[in-house]
Parts: structure tokens; sequence; C-alpha cells
């Protein structure tokens, strides 16, 4: 049954269409008892219509028709089915972020969007119930859960959205949106913002593969910073983000210190970890394991890194890029601050799951029709009254009311 | 002046009164010497009988004899007209106009008034209203009192059955010895023609019958629509009791047939040289005598 559901609003008013057998009951049961009559100068009426099987199922097909049709259209009408359609927007929506002024949205889209100006478009407030940019906008209004709660709309699916700026705090990946939203912003940032990139440290002999990494990272980064400790140095967490730390097998206590207070230490397999430390491999990834360690977190390769079969691949740097930065939090959470709105965000909301049944295009028509269906009814009815009154019977004869 | 409606006809149940009244209005204007319906010539005192008026009561006799009498004088016959009615099952017919009223009703309304205006010019009048099972006939007689019996008689009477077969006419041909005018009311339906008949035999035994046929609207026009189930009041071999129709369909050959059936049967009644009037009873009485009376100039 949720066929029925998902194309009627209300399908318990479908009962209504036993109803149809009302009609269809009362012609019937006229056409039983036809009208009697006396009339005295019955010789003079033929009688080859005598028999019933000549006579037509129905009399008063129209009638008939048009009642059933009434009762069909009253049970659709209460059961308001959901027409789907193809919604393509007619005309260009474009929401505007409720902090800003009406009129510098206005100027904005005169400025900057001035393909609009010459197609047909409307300017709504973003905001639940999007309300057009000439009535007040609404205080308050919740971004994230707007934008996510108009994503479903199908009218809005090719909207331009305005923000007051285009960077956005956290918890994007929240939201829901439609993919073909074109997004601007009032506040352009005057320098496109530059991911940050961790600090670097080694400590120790680093195999052979680390210059050439090194100089294949600094050309894709400009400005990675690398800082060479030495053994006895002490790693501040808060200078550097990544320790390589290829030393001697125990591991000093500043570097176990330096994980602890936030940093990300990658050893290889030389380095023995303390007993209570529980390695969990990589997702993915049976060649390296990861632990965490007070705020920190520690990768250890299962693989000598100084081996061949370690370091000759051909993505070594950006495997060892993603391995490393994966595994720092801190880095991945001050990253996506800076994450832009020209780039596609958020959960995209699929095409195919936008609500297109609308049930409120339909009910003024079938009103309409109904009402129109009543009147030919009636008149139908009542123009065969006066035929029947004209034929009044005698008393004594058994007369039932015809139709109407 | 104003007929009486159809319904007002129907419902007032005083045919005396009913009759006298319709009778004025066919008068109206007519200028008339004083002709009670009592003559000079003493002719014979009988008993009172209801109906009679008390003011020709003797009273002087009452005073001897202690009995009601009542003087009857003689006037010389000027004529003597012959009501025969049909009194069928068929004659119940009501209209479908107004259901309250009947062709019987009708002819009943329509005889008394004709008897009120004969007394009225002093001529006799006697009736006969027949069918297989009773026939009932008040004789010949003049004036008030008679018209006052006959409307009484009248009201009494009752539509069933069907036309007496020969056997059942043979004893009422008495009453048509002695000359007299016949005015003979029917729906004129009938299975084999036997009021034809009847008629070409009073037209040959020299008392020329004038017919007056009592029809409803609906017998003309026929106005019903849908399924009927026509019941016939006088059900015999030929004619079924019931029949069901599609009104639609049966309408034109109705009305064609019905036409035919007419036009013969006034070509039967002009082959006898009495024109067949046939009236609705929808019309108003008046109407109907005014137009009876001037047709058949030798009645009034």
């Amino acid at each position: 049954m949720l066929w029925i559901n998902s194309i009627f609003q209300s399908p318990q008013w479908l009962w209504l269409f036993a109803a149809l057998t009302i009609p269809i009951a009362i012609h019937l049961l006229r056409r039983s008892n036809p009208q009697q009559i006396s009339f005295a100068a019955l010789q003079w009426v033929q009688r080859y219509s005598q028999s019933r099987a000549r006579r037509p199922a129905v009399d008063n097909k129209w009638l008939l028709l048009f009642r059933l049709l009434i009762v069909a259209i009253l049970a659709i009408l209460l059961s308001q089915p959901l027409i789907k359609r193809n919604f393509y927007p007619q005309e260009i929506v474009v929401l505007v972020d409720s902090r800003i002024p009406a009129e510098t949205a206005m100027d904005f889209i005169h400025s900057s969007l001035p393909q609009l100006t010459e197609a047909n478009y409307k300017v709504l407030w973003l905001s639940p119930e999007t309300t057009a940019i000439t009535s007040p906008p609404e205080q308050n209004v919740d971004l994230w859960k707007t934008l996510s709660l108009l994503s479903r709309r199908a009218e809005l699916r090719y909207a331009h959205i305005l923000l007051i700026n285009n960077t956005f705090p956290t918890a994007h990946q929240a939201l829901r949106s439609s993919p073909h939203w074109q997004w601007h912003s009032l506040n352009k940032p005057t320098t496109p913002q530059s991911p940050l990139l961790p600090r670097l440290a080694t400590m120790g002999e680093v195999p052979n593969w680390w210059i050439p990494l090194l100089q294949d990272w600094r050309r894709t980064m400009p400005g990675l910073s690398v800082q060479t400790l030495g053994t006895e140095e002490i790693p501040n967490a808060e200078q550097t983000d990544w320790l390589i730390y290829a030393g001697p097998a125990p591991l000093p206590q500043a570097v176990s210190d330096f994980v602890v207070n936030g940093g990300l230490l990658i050893t290889d397999n030389s380095i023995q970890a303390p007993g209570d430390v529980a390695f969990v491999f990589v997702p993915e990834n049976h060649s390296v394991q990861a632990a965490p360690l007070g705020r920190g977190s520690w990768l250890r390769y299962q693989k000598d890194w100084h081996s061949a079969d370690f370091y000759r691949r051909a993505d070594l740097p950006n495997a060892l890029w993603q391995q490393w930065s994966a595994q720092d939090w801190p880095l991945q959470h001050l990253n996506r601050g800076q994450w832009s709105g020209s780039v596609t965000m958020g959960i995209a909301v699929a095409d195919t799951d936008i609500e297109r049944r609308r049930s409120e295009q339909l009910q003024p028509g079938m009103i309409i029709a109904l009402l129109l269906l009543l009147t030919l009814e009636r008149l139908l009815a009542l123009s065969r009254a006066p035929a029947h009154r004209r034929s009044k019977t005698p008393p004594g004869s058994s007369e039932e009311p015809r139709h109407g | 002046m104003e007929y009486l409606s159809p319904k007002t006809l129907a419902s007032c149940r005083d045919l005396v009164w009913l009759s006298r009244h319709i009778a004025e209005g066919v008068m109206l204007g007519v200028q008339h010497s004083q002709r009670r319906g009592t003559g000079l010539e003493f002719h014979q005192y009988r008993g009172y009988q209801a109906g009679d008026a008390i003011r020709h009561i003797d009273w002087k006799l009452f005073a001897r004899s202690d009995r009601y009498y009542v003087r009857e004088t003689e006037q010389e016959s000027r004529m003597h007209v012959c009501f025969v009615l049909d009194t069928s099952a068929s004659l119940g017919q009501a209209s479908f106009v107004e259901p309250s009223l009947n062709k019987l009703h009708y002819a009943k309304c329509w005889i008394a008034s004709l008897c009120w205006l004969l007394s009225a010019q002093g001529d006799s009048f006697s009736l006969l209203a027949l069918n297989n099972q009773h026939s009932i006939h008040m004789p010949e007689g003049r004036g008030e009192n008679h018209q006052r019996q006959i409307a009484l008689q009248l009201q009494r009477l009752t539509a069933s059955d069907h036309w007496p077969d020969q056997s059942q006419l043979a004893p009422l041909w008495q009453y048509f010895e002695r000359p007299c005018q016949v005015v003979l009311l029917s729906d004129f339906f009938e299975q084999d023609n036997e009021i034809s008949h009847f008629a070409a035999r009073l037209h040959a035994a020299g008392r020329p019958c004038l017919p007056l046929q009592l029809l409803i609207e609906a017998e003309q026009t026929f106005p019903f629509d849908g399924e009927l189930k026509l019941l016939n009041p006088e059900a015999n071999s030929n004619s079924p009791a019931a029949l069901e129709v599609d009104a639609e369909q049966q309408r034109q050959s109705y009305l064609n047939a019905f036409a035919q059936a007419q036009t013969e049967l006034k070509a039967r009644f002009a082959a006898q040289d009495c024109l067949l009037q046939s009236n609705l009873i929808e019309q108003p009485v008046e109407k109907s005598l005014h137009q009876f009376i001037q047709r058949h100039g030798r009645l009034c």
C-alpha cells in the first residue's frame, strides 16, 4: 500500500470511491420500477417495445455519468493526489543572506550578476519561508539549517546564493546543498589564503629518500619549513607539527613529551613502542600503524624505511603526504576553516531526492470542475422535471418521483 | 364571466348546485321567458321524494293527510333528451393536469348542467348510464325536481367494467321506443366498434344520437417520457392489462395511431349525420356546452 501513500496524501478517502455504487444503484432501481400510470388509450400504444431486453441498461446515461463524475471528483479531491511533475524553475532565484541589507544585495546583483538583469529573476531572503526581499528580513536565521532545508526545494535548485562572506567556520559537512547552486559572497577575501602547512622537523639520521621528497614537496608547497634537530635537542610541540624521528632505538623522553603535547611523530619499525601504546592499523593501509598518545599521535611504519621496497615507488611524496596529513587532525581542522565556497561543499542533494510532487495546483481546477458538474447535473435533472410534472399520475396508481 | 377551473370542478361535491351554476353561466345573456318546470295543467299527486323542492309540496294536502305530496302538472312535451352515459372503467381516466378530475366527473357535470338548461326551457330528459354490470335508467321527466334527481343519481355513478355486449344491451332498447333525442357521452375507446354500432343502430331506429367524446389532454399529446408502465383500466383479450413502453420511442407511433382512430371515428359519425364533438376535460364545461348547443341547434 506504500504506492498509494506516495500517490495520495489522504488515501483513506479513497473509500469514497465505493460511493460510486450509489448513483448506479439508484439508476438501476429506477429502471426496475418504471413509473406506473393508468392510461385508457392503451390500445393505440404499440407493443413492440414490451420486452425489457430491448431497454437500455440504464436510462439517463448522461445524468448517471455526471453523478459518477461528481462522486469520483469528490473522492479524488479529498484524497489529494500528488501529481508528479518535472519541475523546471521558470525564473532564476537569488537567495540573499538576511544579514545583508536589501539595497546592498540589489547593488551587488546589478553589478556582479549582470546576466540576471536580462532574465526573469526574483530575489528572496535566505530564510525557511523565503520571503521576498521587499519584506523585512528575518533575524537570527540559522544559515546551515536553512540551506539544508532549501536544498530540497525544487524551485530553488538552480538558485544563486549571496552570502556575506565566503569562508565558513566549521560544521559545513552537515550542510546539504544543491549541486546546481551558484555561490556568491559580498566580501571577497582580498588575497586567496593559502592552506596552512605543517611545520616539519627531523631528528636523527634521515633516510636517503628524504631530501628528494622534501624537494618534491617544496615544489608544490612553497614555504614548507623543515627544522633539523639534534638528538639531544628537545622538540617543541608548539613550534613543530610533524617530527620525523630516525634516531636511536629507545624513544627519548623528550620526543614522547612532544607527542603527548600534541605533535605528530613519524617513525619506522626500528623504534619499539612502550607496552602501554596500542597501535592500530590505518584503514586501507596495512603497512602503517597509528596510536594516540596524549594529545598527539604516533605514526609507525611496519617496514624499515631505509629499505628499497619502502621508497621505490613513484607516488611516494603524495602517499606520505596523505598518510601524514590524515593523522594531523588539528591541521585538518585549521585547513577546513579556509575551505572556500567556490568548491562544491556539503552533501549534495541528488536531483532524484527532490520533492517534485505537488497537490496544490490540482485542487482549484477540480473544485471548479466539481461545481460545473453539479450545475450540469442539476440542469439535466431539472430539465426532465417539467415533462414529469405534466405526466402526473392519477390517484390510485403508484408513482415514484423520477430522477431529480 | 370566469370559467370554472378543472380543480374547482373536481373539488365541488354538490353536483346539483354545480350544474345550476354552470348552466347559469351558459345561459348568461340569453333572453328567455319564465319557464318553470311546472306546467299549468294539473297532472297528479305523487309522494314526496328526496330531491323534490319543498315549495312544490301541497301543504293543504299535507294538512289533510299528514303526508307529503307533490303536485305535478302537465306540460306539453317539446322534446325529450335521453342522455346515454358510458360508465365503463375507461371513463375513470383522470386528467394528468388535474389528477382529481376524471372523465366521468366531467360527464356528470356536463349532463347535469345541460339537464338544468333543458328544464329551464321545459324540455324533458332522461338518463341511461350503462356498463356491462349495471345500467341505471332515470325515466323521462322535466323540471327542476327531475334535474335534481338526475343530478343525485349521477353523483352515485362510478366507472367500472366494460361497455355492455349485445345481450346486455337488448333490454335497454325499450327506453328508446318513444321518440327522443339521444346524447351519447363516452370516450369512444372501442375494442370492436361496439359503441359505434350502438349509435348506428339507434340511427337506424330513427333515434339519431349526438355524440360527445371526452378526452384528456395526455391522450392527444402523449407528454410522457422515460420508461413507463401503462396500466389499462379496461383490460380484455385484445389489449393487455399493462404495457411497459419507452415513451419517447412510442410517442410518434401512438399519436399517428390515435389520430387515425379519431379520423375513422369522426367519419363513421359523419356518415350518420351526427358530428362527433370531442372535448378535453381540462377545458371548461361551459365552453363545451356552448359548443354543443351551437352545433346542435335543435337542442336548445
